[in-house]
């Protein structure tokens, strides 16, 4: 597979390259387990999944803000926050919570991306530059 | 988003650390909502939480230089002082509420930790631009005020506070509050706890749009907080209109585009007066005011006292502005030796009610039992005046 290129938009600045790894659920991060970087969310479609150190896509975040915060801030304290998140819609809590942790967070990736991604896959994020290059 | 040279150079650091990290969240936001342009807010209100984040960003930001530049006001979390060493806390959850306040109050915040903070001198007029989360404030000050606030989380709010700004979209903007959906109110609501009821039974089906409440209704500011305490807690919706009652309720309509008109029928509404009260055994406790009750609020159990003497333990829950004012009346001494506990600063949603597990609780809100249930309390929901008639009822 050769090198794909896709445009961006930035919500929180930075660069990381990593694992990619595909949420189809929205998460809440106070679901998290900040020992282990697990999702301990029951019925969740990563449960029971280690997000630390990922490329983290997925489709929204959910819950108020003082959970979400506080989910990331213990993944933080912990090391295990992803490496860089790629979702389709951003509230104000998922940009607030991306810049405070400094998680370099983007979103509207144009749809090829989804087609060619799959778990495992190496993916870079430049939130700046405004690309996500498929590795 | 158009940023102007002064909040490109508070961007850029001017104003401190602090302000600089407060502009680049509430940029972030106005990017990813499409917001045009910042415009200046003149009040906050911040729904601190008293968690580990929480501490770690009131700290932070104070210690990058973060200082609050308009009027705003906290949540509340509990009275320390009050609750300490009764066996309600450990120590571990009083520092930590503790340092949080203090952080925020060296951050120049009015610590007032009040979920009613337009009853306590945080109070937006019409059409004037704000920054407050705690879903009910903000229902409250976008409906039965008409200033205009996104829901706002606590970290932004806290951002607004810091450099007086907000990015203008959503509720910012006349086109969006504009209503979408008309809710007939088949019984209408003749007092306060009808509010709630309504509220209540209304917001599962509203979904996320702008009602237009329709019925006979009679109004007061403590019925209107209901209706909105009660929309955002089994629903999500910060802004409503109340015909003949909101002061943006006809402008609501000019130009609506109604895409939904629904009936609360009075079989709803009595079946969720039931479901309250349902297995109602008998009471060992009484906790009013959530949201936080208010001055006439709290007249009214005293007038419902009528001298006598309560047998169960009866708390309420309201702004310490206002327990300071009571403790200066005869109210305050009246209520004390009628065994009612006026408590400031708290919030029902915290963990200072430990001790209250097992009990059978009443509570005259909604909201107080669906958050208590996380925290395994059992309450049954009933007007205040059949609460208190509990209260004084046959010692058990």
């Amino acid at each position: 597979m050769g090198t794909h290129v896709f445009s961006c938009r930035k919500i929180a600045a930075g660069k990381a390259e990593g694992e990619i790894l595909i949420s189809k659920d929205d998460i809440c991060f106070y679901l998290t387990d900040p020992e282990s970087g697990k999702i301990i969310e029951e019925g969740h479609a990563l449960d029971g999944v280690d997000i630390s150190g990922k490329i983290l896509v997925f489709p929204a975040g959910k819950g108020s803000s003082s959970v979400n915060l506080d989910g990331l801030y213990q993944l933080m304290t912990h090391g295990k926050c992803p490496k860089a998140m790629i979702v389709e819609y951003a509230d104000a809590i998922l940009v607030t919570c991306a810049i405070l942790m400094r998680i370099p967070t983007v979103d509207r990736v144009p749809a090829g991306f989804y087609e060619l991604i799959r778990d495992g896959a190496r993916c870079r994020v430049d939130a700046g530059g405004g690309e996500v290059t498929l590795l | 988003m158009r940023l102007t040279e002064r909040e490109e150079a508070v961007l850029g650091g001017a104003e401190g650390a602090g302000a600089a990290l407060a502009m680049e969240i509430l940029a972030g936001i106005g990017e990813v909502m499409e917001a045009d342009v910042m415009v200046p807010v003149s009040r906050a209100h911040v729904s601190a939480s008293a968690q580990e984040a929480d501490l770690w960003f009131a700290e932070k930001m104070l210690g990058e230089g973060a200082r609050t530049r308009i009027c705003a006001t906290v949540n509340p979390s509990y009275d320390v002082g009050y609750f300490r060493g009764s066996g309600f806390i450990t120590e571990g959850e009083a520092e930590l509420a503790e340092k949080c306040a203090s952080a925020y109050e060296k951050m120049g915040f009015i610590m007032n930790l009040t979920c009613t903070p337009y009853f306590d001198g945080n109070l937006p007029g019409l059409g004037e631009a704000a920054a407050f989360s705690e879903s009910s404030a903000t229902a409250f000050v976008n409906s039965v005020l008409g200033a205009r606030s996104n829901p706002e989380s606590a970290q932004s709010a806290l951002c607004s506070a810091i450099v007086g700004l907000t990015p203008r979209y959503g509720l910012l903007l006349d086109e969006n509050r504009k209503a979408t959906m008309i809710v007939n109110a088949e019984a209408g609501a003749a007092d306060e706890f009808d509010f709630s009821v309504l509220g209540w039974a209304a917001a599962k089906r509203i979904g996320r749009g702008v009602p237009l409440f329709r019925g006979n209704f009679r109004a007061t500011p403590e019925g209107l907080m209901n209706l909105g305490a009660e929309l955002n807690t089994a629903g999500r919706v910060p802004l409503f209109h109340v015909e003949g009652a909101t002061p943006e309720a006809a402008a609501a309509l000019d130009g609506a585009k109604i895409t939904d008109e629904i009936t609360i029928t009075r079989e709803e509404t009595e079946a969720v007066k039931e479901s309250f009260a349902e297995a109602y055994t008998g009471a060992d406790g009484v906790l009013l005011g959530c949201p936080h009750y208010s001055l006439e609020q709290i007249y009214r159990v005293h007038r419902r006292l009528a001298g006598r003497s309560a047998n169960i333990p009866v708390w309420i829950l309201t702004s310490s502005s206002v327990v300071s004012m009571i403790n200066k009346l005869p109210l305050g001494r009246e209520l004390a030796e009628a065994g009612v506990s006026v408590v400031g600063d708290t919030c029902v949603d915290q963990p200072c009610w430990h001790k209250l597990r097992g009990m059978r609780l009443l509570t005259d809100s909604p909201k107080c039992f669906y958050y208590t249930s996380r925290r395994s309390l059992r309450f049954w929901v009933m007007p205040a005046e059949r609460c208190i008639d509990a209260a004084l009822g046959p010692r058990r």
